[in-house]
C-alpha cells in the first residue's frame, strides 16, 4: 500500500511517499524548483516521489494532507473580527489567495495529479506529534509539539503508545513561542520563516546573564509565563493578527530601538536583544517540559513544529528535565508534516502495527555514476574516476590541505541540514577557514557558525554532550558545548559561546563520509571535518549533479567529489 | 482551421495583443476583487465586530490575565474514525 503525503501554501511544501509502513522517499518541493521555502503545490516532489517507487498516481492509496484549511480559515476569519479595522489590507491581500489555492485543494490534487482516490486531513499539531513519534525509536513516549501556528493550536502535549496518539493540551492562537520568536527575528532584521536560526546563533554574542540583560526584563514584559509552561503573550506589542509586519510600535518603544532594517549595523543591543529572546524561549520550554514529565510518566520525549529546530535549547533539554531519551525528527518544522500525515493515516487511522524506524534522513534523489558521467561528459568537464578508499583518501588530504570541497554522494537530505550528502567540507583547525566560508564561499553574515561532523563514537571526546547520545544528534539538531580543551584546536567549528551544533556521524548509516573523517583524523589527530550546507546564501541546497557544478563554480569551492568523480575547479 | 488559429495566435502583433488583454484583466481581476473583499469586510466583518463589540464577545484572547493558573486547555480529542479525516474542518 502506498500513501502520499503533502505540506504546502504556506511554506516548505513537501512530499513524501509510504509503502506498507516505510517512508521510502520525502523531499521539498524547493530543492526542486529552485525557490528558497518555495510553498506552492510541491508537484516536482510528487513526481520525485512516485518516480522513485516507479509508480503512478493510480497506486496511491490515500493522500494525507497536513492540516485541516476550514480550521485555519476559521481562525483567520476570527482575527479579523478581533482586530477590526485594522486588519484591512491584510484582509484584501490574503483572501483571494485562501479562496484560490488553500480553500480548494481537493479540486487541486484532482487536477494537477489526476488523482480520484481518497484524501484525508490530519489536524496539524496532530502531524507534528505523528511525524515526531510514530517514526521515533520508541514505543512511548511523550509527545511536545511547539511552532508558529497550525489551525489554532500552537502549543501542544500529549503521549504516544504504539501506534497511538493522544494530544491532551493545547496552547492557542495568538499566544505563540513560534511566532514570538519570528516577531523579534523580524524586528532584529531578518526574513520571517527563513532566518529565526540567525537568530539563535546571533543569541551568543548578547549578555547570556538575565540580570544584566536589560533586553530580558523588558521582553517578559510581553509574555505571562505561568509555572506548568504555558503562556499568554500581551498582544499589544505585536501585530501579526491583523498585518504582515510582526512586532508593533509599543514593541519598538519598550526595546528603545526601532526596526533594524537589513542592511544596518548588528549592534550589542540587537545581540543582547537575540540572547534574551533566547533566554526566554528556554525557560518556557524547560517549564513545559517539565509539566510534561509530570502529566505523562514515561522517560522518553518526541519533539516537534518548528521550534524543535532551536538546536541551542534542545541540547540543554537532558540536562534540565527528568526525561532520559529525546528524539526529533530532523525535518522537524512544516515540510516535516507530510511525514507525519502518511504514518498517521498508516499507523493510527488505518490500525496498522509501526513497522519503521527513522535511523537516517536520506530519502531524497540520488544519481548513479553513470548518470552522473553523462552529465560530466556532456560538459566536457575535467575529472578523475577514483574508487571509494582513494577517494576518502585524496578528499581528507585536500581538506586537511586547506581545499574546500563539495561533496555530493547518494541520497539527498530530507529536512534543513547538509548531513554529508549534499555538504561543502572544509578543515576545521585553520583559524581563518570559518570568515573564508561566510565571507567568500558563501557570501552570509559574519557571525554565524559553522557545524562540526563527528565521528558518532568519538563525540564524547570533544564535547560536553548527553549520554546516551540522542539520535538527534546525527541531524544536527543538539548544540552541546565544545570540551575546553579543543576550542582552540577546533576553532572553525567552535562557535563565540564555545558551543558547537554537532553532527554524529554514523558508520551504518553514512559509511563513506565516516571513513572520510576517519581519514581526515590519521593525517590531523581529530574526527571532526567542517560541514556546511552544498549552497551559497538564500539558495536552496543542491540537489542534481548540475547544480553542484554551478554552485561549486559560483562559491569558488576548489573540488568536487560527485559520487566517485573528483573534480578540480580554478581556484578563486 | 487548426493550423490557421495556430499561426494567428504565433503572430507577434496578435500575441503582443493577447498579453495586453491578459494584463488588463488581472488588473481588473484586481479591482474588483478588491473591492468586493472591501465591502465584505466593512459590512460583514464590521458589522459582526460591532455586534460582538455590544455582546462584549471576544474571537481571540489578546492579553494576559494575572488571576489565571494556567493557559493549557484541553485538546480536541480526535478519534481514529477514518470518516473523520476527509472533512477539512
Ligand atoms: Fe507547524
Amino acid at each position: 500500500m502506498y500513501i502520499l503525503g503533502l505540506s504546502c501554501f504556506y511554506h516548505d511544501s513537501s512530499a513524501a511517499l509510504l509503502r506498507d509502513g516505510k517512508i521510502v522517499a520525502a523531499a521539498e518541493e524547493e530543492r526542486f524548483t529552485r525557490k528558497k521555502h518555495d510553498s506552492s503545490f510541491p508537484l516536482s516532489a510528487i513526481n520525485y516521489c512516485l518516480s522513485s517507487q516507479g509508480i503512478t498516481i493510480n497506486d496511491i492509496a490515500y493522500i494525507g494532507f497536513y492540516e485541516k484549511p476550514f480550521l485555519k480559515f476559521e481562525r483567520l476569519l476570527s482575527q479579523y473580527l478581533e482586530t477590526f479595522p485594522k486588519g484591512l489590507w491584510s484582509f484584501v491581500s490574503t483572501l483571494p489567495i485562501w479562496f484560490s489555492q488553500k480553500l480548494r485543494l481537493i479540486k487541486i490534487v484532482r487536477k494537477k495529479l489526476k488523482y480520484k482516490g481518497s484524501v484525508l486531513f490530519v489536524p496539524h499539531h496532530l502531524a507534528h506529534a505523528a511525524s515526531a513519534f510514530l517514526i521515533s525509536p520508541f514505543q512511548k513516549a511523550a509527545i511536545l509539539t511547539i511552532d508558529g501556528v497550525g489551525e489554532w493550536s500552537t502549543t501542544t502535549y500529549g503521549i504516544g503508545e504504539e501506534n497511538e496518539i493522544k494530544l491532551l493540551k493545547h496552547l492557542a492562537f495568538p499566544h505563540s513561542l513560534g511566532l514570538l520568536y519570528s516577531a523579534i527575528t523580524a524586528y532584529l532584521g531578518f526574513r520571517v520563516n527563513n532566518c529565526e536560526y540567525k537568530v539563535m546563533g546571533l543569541s551568543a554574542y548578547g549578555e547570556s546573564d538575565k540580570d544584566k540583560n536589560q533586553y530580558y526584563k523588558k521582553l517578559k514584559n510581553t509574555i505571562d509565563i505561568k509555572a506548568d509552561g504555558s503562556f499568554c503573550l500581551d498582544m499589544d506589542y505585536f501585530s501579526y493578527c491583523f498585518a504582515q509586519k510582526m512586532p508593533s510600535k509599543k514593541l519598538c518603544q519598550l526595546l528603545g530601538l526601532p526596526i533594524r532594517k537589513a542592511s544596518e549595523e548588528l549592534t550589542q543591543s540587537h545581540k543582547d536583544i537575540a540572547a534574551a529572546l533566547q533566554t526566554i524561549t528556554e525557560e518556557v520550554i524547560m517549564k513545559i517540559i517539565n509539566h510534561l514529565h509530570k502529566e505523562v510518566a514515561c522517560e522518553n520525549l518526541v519533539l516537534a513544529g518548528g521550534v524543535a529546530l532551536n538546536s541551542v535549547c534542545n541540547g540543554k533539554i537532558l540536562k534540565n528535565a527528568p526525561f532520559k531519551n529525546i528524539w526529533i525528527q530532523p525535518n522537524a518544522s512544516d515540510g516535516g508534516t507530510s511525514i507525519g500525515a502518511i504514518s498517521y493515516i498508516y499507523n493510527s487511522l488505518l490500525g496498522n502495527a509501526r513497522n519503521y524506524q527513522m535511523e537516517d534522513a536520506f530519502l531524497g534523489p540520488s544519481f548513479s555514476n553513470e548518470e552522473i558521467k553523462t552529465f560530466l561528459d556532456k560538459e566536457k568537464i575535467s575529472y578523475q574516476f577514483l574508487g571509494d578508499s582513494e577517494l576518502v583518501e585524496i578528499g581528507a588530504k585536500l581538506i586537511f590541505e586547506n581545499k574546500i570541497i563539495g561533496w555530493f554522494q547518494g541520497r539527498m537530505e530530507w529536512g534543513p541540514r547538509a548531513l554529508g550528502n549534499r555538504s561543502i567540507l572544509a578543515n576545521p583547525l585553520n583559524p581563518e577557514m570559518k570568515d573564508i566560508l561566510n565571507s567568500r564561499i558563501k557570501h552570509r553574515e559574519s557571525f554565524r557558525p559553522f557545524a562540526p561532523a563527528v565521528c558518532e563514537e568519538s563525540v564524547s571526546t570533544y564535547f560536553e554532550c548527553d549520554s546516551p547520545l540522542p539520535e538527534a544528534a546525527r541531524y544536527m539538531l543538539l548544540v552541546y558545548p565544545i570540551k575546553e580543551a579543543w576550542r582552540s584546536d577546533l576553532p572553525a567549528v567552535t562557535h563565540f559561546d564555545g558551543t558547537g551544533r554537532l553532527q554524529a556521524v554514523n558508520k551504518d548509516r553514512n559509511p563513506l563520509f565516516y571513513r572520510l573523517i576517519e581519514e581526515f583524523k590519521a593525517l590531523s589527530g581529530f574526527s571532526v571535518i567542517l560541514n556546511t550546507s552544498f549552497n551559497t546564501n538564500n539558495e536552496p541546497i543542491v540537489c542534481t549533479p548540475s547544480e553542484a557544478w554551478n554552485c561549486a563554480k559560483r562559491a569558488g569551492l576548489n573540488y568536487l567529489a560527485i559520487g566517485n568523480f573528483l573534480i578540480k575547479l580554478d581556484e578563486k | 482551421m487548426k493550423l490557421f488559429i495556430k499561426k494567428l495566435l504565433n503572430n507577434r502583433i496578435v500575441s503582443f495583443f493577447i498579453r495586453g488583454l491578459k494584463k488588463i484583466s488581472r488588473g481588473l481581476n484586481f479591482i474588483i476583487n478588491t473591492a468586493l473583499l472591501l465591502i465584505v469586510y466593512i459590512f460583514g466583518v464590521g458589522l459582526t465586530w460591532l455586534f460582538a463589540k455590544i455582546l462584549k464577545k471576544h474571537f481571540l484572547e489578546m492579553q494576559p490575565s494575572k488571576n489565571r493558573q494556567t493557559y493549557w486547555s484541553d485538546a480536541e480529542l480526535r478519534g481514529s474514525d477514518v470518516s473523520d479525516y476527509y472533512r477539512q474542518f
